[in-house]
């Protein structure tokens, strides 16, 4: 037990993003996909507000999510949407992120 | 890893399950049973038979052929319900059963059955009596848990017995949380029709289940939902309508159908009041270590000692989601529990948790003290750190 003195620092919350899918074939297949292309990206319980078909979802780090994202379209993979997990004060908030907008942005700058 | 995700399925086995399957197998004794005269077949056909047999006699009932086996509980409760009720009948459930229950329900609900559904009492829990409210002329059969598979809270399954049998209805029990935690006499407790599922608490591999008719249920009032082959009747156009081939067409599950005799037998072997004792202990062993956890809610009637209960503690920390702290607790302290909607959204509507989700530990006969009192220090280690 931790209680008293041995207590442990309070949890970091960094922010993350989840891809979403409607169902646990894409959602393993987007991990295989993900990792096999180098990213650290592993599948994780999709948290109820987010809303999604599939109770697994992809947990990335923000800076590779368009990276990701075009991996898994090269296999046909496509999310159902992505969100921001980001928090403050303590607690969860959830950003859905556009992902059309997103893909253009990444169509400009490739 | 410590597993306490039993009411999922029960991952770690009893040594004999395991021991058994192989020797079947490494034997070469998994012929296609009641499709040959040959021995293998015959030595597989036995050994479905036995499995009956001791299903039978797990659940109460004297005659094995009213034991019909399936794939899983939802593939036992979709032959039940689509192959009892029809247009114009009427069908009382709760808001505490799982998707296997309400999806066939509401997709014969779309076909003309009408459909009533009972919500939590003040208490939380469904009251047997107010069941009987919903009841009309045309009312067929009411279909409950044994015990839900959010909270493990069980329902007085002989009251809703007696007033199925006070006006003529079928009483179905969906008893995928409960066979194997609860000792469920089907003829003492007034059960017409029982489904279960053989990986859970019954320790047999997936792919297993079935349907069990009490003695006094007529085979008779039942479409077959699948037809093929049975090894029987076999120039008959139509599926035999006798039990157990009414529920069951294609060719069994024999290696599972073995797994699962195996996994009853262990049950037998320490007795079912013992089994039901211990995993009724290690809830509240576990649930009175993590009560006084700063932000832990506790969902389920814990407060009413007469509740019967399926070993299940389901919880949140905060306002934190239950998906998040599951991942954690997998991550940071190697422990498995199930988070989200547990496919029994009206649970989830009834709890206020539809947002958060919730976290379920569940256990088995497996599990020791020493993993609980690790899990809820991890807990406590966890509200701690948000």
């Amino acid at each position: 037990m931790s209680e008293g003195t041995d207590r442990r620092p309070v949890l970091a919350m960094p922010d993350y993003i989840l891809a979403s899918f409607d169902s646990s074939h894409d959602a393993l297949t987007a991990e295989q996909t993900a990792r096999a292309a180098g990213f650290r990206a592993r599948l994780v319980p999709t948290p109820e507000r987010v809303r999604a078909g599939c109770g697994l979802s992809l947990r990335m780090n923000p800076e590779d999510v368009k990276k990701i994202d075009a991996v898994m379209r090269e296999v046909g993979i496509e999310p159902s949407h992505y969100t921001l997990m980001t928090a403050d004060r303590g607690r969860r908030v959830y950003v859905p992120l556009d992902l059309s907008q997103m893909r253009e942005s990444e169509e400009d700058v490739t | 890893m410590i597993y306490l995700d039993n009411a999922a399925t029960t991952a770690q086995k009893p040594p004999e399950v395991i021991e058994t399957m192989r020797t079947f197998l490494e034997q070469n004794l998994q012929g296609n049973p009641a499709r040959g005269g040959h021995a293998v077949s015959l030595q597989a056909l036995a050994a479905v038979e036995e499995t009956r047999a001791l299903t039978a006699r797990f659940f109460g009932v004297g005659d094995a052929r009213q034991v019909a086996f399936s794939f899983n509980v939802t593939a036992a409760l979709n032959a039940v319900l689509k192959g009892l009720l029809k247009p114009g009948d009427h069908v009382i459930t709760t808001c505490t059963e799982h998707n296997s229950v309400l999806r066939p329900l509401y997709q014969l609900e779309a076909a003309g059955v009408a459909l009533d559904i009972v919500s939590l009492n003040d208490a939380g829990l469904i009251d047997p009596h107010e069941l009987a409210a919903y009841l009309r002329p045309e009312t067929t059969a009411i279909v409950v848990n044994a015990a839900s598979n959010v909270t493990g809270d069980a329902l007085d399954l002989r009251a809703v017995a007696d007033i199925c049998h006070a006006h003529d209805l079928l009483l179905i029990v969906d008893a995928a949380q409960a066979a194997g935690t609860i000792a469920l006499d089907m003829s003492a407790l007034g059960i017409d029709v029982l489904c279960f599922t053989g990986h859970k608490s019954l320790y047999g591999p997936g792919g297993t289940g079935g349907i069990v008719l009490g003695d006094d249920t007529d085979p008779a009032r039942f479409r077959p939902t699948l037809s093929g082959g049975s090894g029987i009747q076999s120039f008959s156009r139509v599926h035999p309508h006798v039990m157990p081939t009414l529920f069951e067409a294609g060719t069994q599950n024999v290696l599972g159908l073995v797994g699962l005799s195996a996994g009853i037998r262990y049950l037998n072997g320490i007795g079912m009041a013992r089994v039901q004792a211990r995993l009724t202990h290690l809830t509240h062993f576990f649930r009175e270590h993590i009560q006084s956890v700063p932000g832990v809610t506790v969902y389920g009637a814990f407060d009413r000692p007469e509740v019967t209960r399926a070993p299940i503690v389901a919880l949140n920390l905060g306002a934190w989601p239950a998906a998040e702290i599951s991942d954690l607790l997998a991550e940071d302290y190697d422990i498995a529990t199930r988070p989200g909607a547990h496919c029994a959204p009206l649970m989830h509507e009834a709890l206020g948790t539809t947002d958060q989700g919730i976290v379920r530990f569940s256990f088995s006969t497996l599990n020791t003290e020493a993993e609980l009192a690790t899990a809820a220090a991890a807990v406590r280690d966890l509200a701690m750190r948000l």
